[in-house]
């Protein structure tokens, strides 16, 4: 080995040494294989449950880790240029050296050792090639003085190590600076980089700073591995959940979907994707106030999120809060402006309010991206229907069922198309079509609703209480109930009964303007004006809001 | 030695200045163009095998929002450009063709650095605007914020690229080799 010593240089640089492009690129592409490779664990778990056959699941387990694989290259390659213009490269001077645009210099006079360490491991893990090495500059810092007692003591002098990892740069850049390092502070240039180079009488110092070094990596790596076992484990139980409700949830099993969600929530409360489905089951097996409670929770934890602005707008008109729900609906709309089932609630939502011609824009456009979707249609028939057209009502549901042959599968259609055989005078069919329908759901409060007004245009009032106390005993709070029940006393000219009923109505809660209004109609009707301005100016308030 | 500069002057280096400049921005656009079109491609490819065999269609995209702001302002029209390129890219291709687009961009900086001060500074100014305008779109596609974020990154991007070709830098480490004892 040379170790000539060389004529000391009056003058060195200033010179940069910048982090090598090409070094960075074969580093972010070599650590990516094994980046995807990490993020892909819970994945696997997660794909699982959705994975009909080996096929589909070893598909998809490669869609993920390409995807993984381009967006660590392209996000990580990003992170190391960023922090290159931010940090600046190694300035080297004749006093010293510093290794980032804000670092302190490094005075050559102050190293006392240089080595460098092959770091095997970490290029077999990155795949990197050749063996990318650490470079470690021993600084000596000035000794520390201890107040101890009164006494001031000089504490021993510290050797405080820099590292400088070889993957930065290409190989005779690094080489380069290990030799200009060398030369800088020990006055020659070793023939290898396979060396300890340091002053004599520091081993003493060396050795515990080394050691130092070399737990304080084991510690970190230790944390590092600790760290990345949790948070994969974590992330393996959190989507392997959530995709086994999902499961569940597809084939309509809610309580065992809501187990699963529990666990996903449980493991990763701030997941708001697991906290919508949860309320989504608890809604779907009739939980209303847990629903509420866990959709209010996933938009605490992602305003943004559509679907549970939906399912509450949903919840607001149970409850015949129609302003509430509106106001839902519309940020859901400027959140998604794609999101097809906000738009289908606000087409239903506009017919409640009496808002007709809106219903029809929202589902004529719903119907421009999606010609098949059977309630978009339904909704338009059933607000040309509410507009009193009823030959357009009939052309478009003869239309609607040449576009989607499976459309009368949903019973929210059946139910239109017997409203149509209603407005149509077709009794005989519509009853067919109610008793179909009530066969699948007994408890549809609109099939009720519908039931006792089809009685009462047969004028038939005693089937028609009969179908309202039906309809009582699923939602007492709603005031249609009442209304329909004083329609249906008036024919029998019961004034005082019907009035009862409009007096039941008028305490029911809710923001209902339609319902308001043609309670005050009935209670005008009856003389009662009083009551009937009060019932105006609640339906105008409704609206208002 | 004396040197003497090859540096053509006058209108003669006016228009050399401007050819510059226009390869440049040329050479940012198409660098970003066809990296956008390449990883949305691969990334619309990536998700029909993400989501293969699972049934899952994604939903369609109704493009005829109201727009928030009035179309004859600079906002509103910002707002119908964002508009035309959510309804243009969609879905994945969306997100595939804007990562894309900015690496293609970055990647065309590696060449404008080495090109003359007006190029470096207009291609700076342009390619730095859209990258960063175009980051922002991956969060929100609100105006507002997307024009903040061209202006931002449109001064970053000019202040970088000057920066980079600039005189002022120190000079690169002389490569010596291990046993070397010449100075």
């Amino acid at each position: 080995m040379a170790q000539s010593t060389v004529s000391e240089e009056p003058t060195f640089g200033p010179y940069e040494l910048r982090q090598n492009s090409a070094a960075m690129a074969k580093l972010a592409l070599g650590s990516s294989c094994t980046i995807a490779t990490l993020l892909c664990i819970p994945d696997t778990f997660a794909i699982i449950p959705n994975s009909a056959n080996a096929l589909v699941f070893f598909s998809r387990l490669f869609g993920l880790w390409a995807s993984a694989f381009i967006l660590w290259s392209i996000s990580f390659l990003g992170l190391l240029h960023l922090v290159r213009i931010l940090a600046g490269g190694i300035v080297l001077n004749s006093e010293g050296f510093k290794l980032w645009r804000f670092g302190k210099i490094v005075p050559w006079s102050a190293i006392k050792a240089v080595g460098v360490e092959p770091q095997p491991v970490f290029s077999t893990a990155f795949f990197l090639k050749p063996v990318v090495c650490r470079m470690t500059v021993y600084e000596q810092k000035p000794a520390l003085k201890l107040f101890r007692k009164g006494k001031e003591e000089d504490l021993p002098p510290r050797l405080v190590p820099h590292a400088i990892p070889s993957f930065q740069f290409s190989p005779p850049e690094f080489v380069s600076l290990f030799a200009h390092i060398c030369r800088r502070s020990f006055g020659f240039v070793p023939d290898s980089t396979n060396i300890l180079v340091a002053d004599e009488g520091q081993r003493a110092n060396l050795k515990p700073a080394y050691e130092k070094g070399a737990k304080q990596r084991l510690l970190l790596s230790c944390i590092i591995a600790l760290g990345l076992v949790m948070f994969l484990g974590r992330k393996a139980t959190l989507n392997y959940s959530f995709n086994e409700g999902n499961k569940a949830m597809t084939a309509h099993q809610y309580e065992r979907a809501a187990e699963h969600y529990r666990v996903a929530t449980t493991v990763e409360a701030p997941f708001a994707y697991a906290w919508d489905r949860l309320a989504r089951c608890e809604y779907r097996l009739g939980k209303s106030a847990e629903a509420k409670e866990h959709w209010k929770k996933a938009l605490y934890f992602k305003p943004d999120l559509v679907e549970p602005l939906v399912g509450l707008s949903n919840l607001a008109m149970q409850e015949r809060n129609f302003p509430e729900a509106k106001r839902l609906l519309d940020k859901a709309a400027r959140f998604a402006p794609s999101s097809i089932p906000t738009y289908i609630n606000l087409a239903e939502l506009s017919i409640k309010m009496g808002n007709y011609d809106e219903a029809v824009d929202i589902t004529r456009r719903v119907l421009k991206f999606e010609k098949t979707n059977g309630s978009a249609w339904c909704l338009l028939v059933r607000a040309k229907l509410r507009q009193g057209k009823v030959a357009e009502a009939q052309e478009l549901m003869d239309t609607a069922r040449k576009e989607n042959t499976k459309i009368f599968a949903n019973p929210f259609c059946q139910l239109v198309l017997a409203e149509l055989k209603v407005a149509r005078g077709d009794i005989v069919g519509a009853k067919s079509t109610y008793e179909r329908l009530q066969k699948l759901q007994p408890l549809n409060m609109e099939l009720l609703l519908d039931l006792a007004d089809m009685h009462t245009t047969e004028k038939n009032p005693a089937s028609a209480l009969f179908v309202l106390n039906a309809a009582e005993s699923v939602d007492a709070k709603n005031p249609w109930v009442y209304i329909k029940r004083a329609q249906t006393y008036l024919l029998s000219d019961d004034r005082n009964a019907a009035l009862n009923q409009l007096k039941l109505a008028a305490q029911q809660p809710g923001e209902d303007n339609l319902a308001w209004r043609s309670c005050a109609k009935l209670m005008s009707d009856l003389g009662y004006t009083n009551e009937a301005s009060a019932l105006e100016q609640r339906a105008a308030n409704s609206s208002l809001n | 030695m004396q040197t003497t500069s090859t540096k053509p002057t006058g209108v003669h280096g006016l228009l050399a200045s401007i050819a510059d400049t226009a390869a440049a921005i040329l050479w940012a656009l198409f660098c970003g163009i066809i990296a956008g079109a390449i990883l949305g491609g691969i990334w619309a490819v990536m998700d029909v095998i993400r989501y293969y065999g699972t049934g899952f269609v994604p939903p369609p995209f109704v493009s005829e929002t109201k727009l928030k702001y009035t179309a004859d302002s600079l906002l509103g029209q910002v707002e119908t450009l964002i508009l035309w390129h959510n309804t243009t890219f969609q879905q994945a291709a969306r997100f595939g063709s804007g990562v894309g687009f900015i690496t293609g961009m970055f990647y065309s900086w590696g060449r404008v650095k080495q090109m003359s001060f007006p190029a470096r500074l207009v291609t700076g100014i342009i390619s730095g605007g859209l990258i960063s305008g175009r980051i922002i779109m991956m969060i929100t596609s609100d105006p507002r914020w997307f024009l903040g974020c061209t202006i931002i990154g449109a001064l970053i991007g000019g202040r970088y690229l000057v920066m980079e070709g600039s005189d002022r830098r120190l000079p690169p480490l002389p490569m010596i080799a291990l046993g070397n004892q010449d100075e």
